[in-house]
């Protein structure tokens, strides 16, 4: 059995841990209610485009653009896609990590031919350390997503797009379902299937017709990059959201164990210095006996 | 003069929703006016100055980056990138990131740093011009 000091040591550097988690629960809760400040400011926003691109979708059907699938049946399924897998910069968020990963690696194993596309630095870490290459990585954290930043993604990704140098486009992000689960999921960015936009046949038909300046074509183009802007930046801000809410239920968990790890190290430190006592009162008496009998046999 | 209803969002915020008499924005041609009962639209926006009139106030201007608007039964909705009041604009910073731009025009990068530094030096220089007509109109 471990010695008083020794568990004495112990019980201080669970304690320290203890401090640490603790304040990285309150950190991340911070950081978490921001975040989700950012998405309900975006949200109106990002709706009523969507809506638009219905509208527009239901007011002119012909419309041709290289942003979506031919109406005719879709093209072979060749040619490079393209991953955008958004992670953490950071461990310590529970299984968060690993679920977008794998997501990514499922998406891998169906089509070989696919270039990565990193944010944030343990998805980096994770892939160069596999050998398996990444065709960028943004460097600036996964930390603080801002509308800057998704401009910066989504140009970057629409020009190789434009290019021909993708077919496709794919995002991994992690989704906060509700306030506590979250699934890591692979959606198709580009390009469109005009049922994603399709509206239900309940919906009624636009009454009378709109005009459009300069044409049709050239105001979807024009919606289509602030929709993939706005797409991304939403995902970044929801696979932020579940990073901060899976670190904040790593930390809570780790505050737990930590507190039921202190209870048990001094239940143990008690009784450890308890039965040193008693050694020693044990040690006393018997050599305060020793000494008596000693004493008696020598009267 | 009629009144009619005017939402104009950007993508980090809800940045004017209300009545409006008139509202002005720039278009692939020009500059285009939008007054109560006008015929319904959808009109591409450009990087540009978005004017509008709230009733009893004087003529309001904002920065806006590309977008589109919608006009349907007396409704106008308004999607831009970004939309900015004069006052919220800073002068110095956008006088540093329309040098900055213009510097990487300068060194021949790669086409995509190119069009990045180009769209960034356009938004610079509109957030530069709103501004400066609003201190013209005041100081």
């Amino acid at each position: 059995m471990a010695g008083t000091k020794e568990i004495k040591t112990h019980i201080d550097s669970v304690q320290e841990t203890r401090k640490i988690t603790n304040a990285m629960y309150l950190i991340a809760a911070t950081k978490l209610r921001r975040a989700r400040q950012g998405l309900d400011n975006t949200r109106p926003y990002f709706e009523a485009l969507r809506g638009e691109i219905k509208r527009i979708f239901r007011a002119v059907r012909d419309v041709d653009s290289r942003y979506f699938y031919p109406s005719d049946p879709p093209a072979s399924t060749g040619g490079t896609y393209g991953c955008l897998v958004i992670t953490a910069d950071k461990g310590l968020a529970g299984a968060y990590n690993q679920n977008a990963i794998r997501e990514a690696q499922h998406l891998l194993e169906q089509h070989p031919n696919t270039k990565l596309f990193v944010v944030g630095e343990y998805g980096r870490r994770f892939f160069d350390h596999r050998n398996i290459p990444i065709e960028h990585s943004f460097l600036y954290t996964a930390q603080n997503p801002t509308m800057v930043r998704a401009r910066e993604i989504s140009a970057l990704l629409l020009d190789r797009f434009d290019r021909g140098e993708l077919q496709k486009i794919f995002v991994v992000y992690t989704d906060m379902e509700n306030g506590t689960t979250f699934t890591a999921r692979s959606t198709r960015l580009l390009p469109f299937h005009r049922n994603y936009f399709d509206s239900p046949r309940t919906e009624r038909k636009p009454v009378e017709p709109f005009e459009f300046l300069p044409n049709p074509k050239a105001v979807l183009e024009n919606m289509i990059q602030s929709y993939v802007s706005g797409f991304i930046y939403s995902a970044l801000i929801d696979s932020f959201c579940c990073e901060q809410n899976a670190r904040m239920m790593a930390m809570d968990s780790a505050n737990q164990n930590a507190e039921k790890l202190l209870g048990d190290l001094s239940l143990e430190f008690n009784r450890v210095r308890q039965s040193a006592i008693t050694q020693e009162i044990t040690e006393i008496s018997a050599g305060a006996k020793a000494q008596r009998q000693k004493r008696g046999k020598e009267r | 003069m009629d009144v009619f209803q005017v939402h104009i969002l950007a993508a980090d915020r809800s940045f004017y929703e209300g009545p409006c008499l008139s509202l002005t924005f720039p278009a692939s041609d020009g500059e285009m006016g939008i007054l109560a009962h006008h015929a319904s639209m959808i009109a591409a926006v450009l990087p540009g100055t978005l004017r509008w009139q709230v009733p009893g106030q004087p003529v309001q201007t904002a920065a806006v980056s590309p977008g589109m608007v919608k006009v349907e039964h007396n409704d106008v909705l308004v999607l831009v990138d970004s939309a900015e009041h004069p006052e919220e604009i800073d002068a110095a910073r956008a006088q540093r990131e329309a040098d900055e731009a213009r510097e990487v025009l300068l060194q021949r990068r790669s086409r995509q740093e190119h069009q990045i530094a180009q769209a960034a030096l356009a938004r610079a220089l509109n957030r530069l011009r709103v501004k400066s007509a609003d201190q013209g109109r005041f100081g």
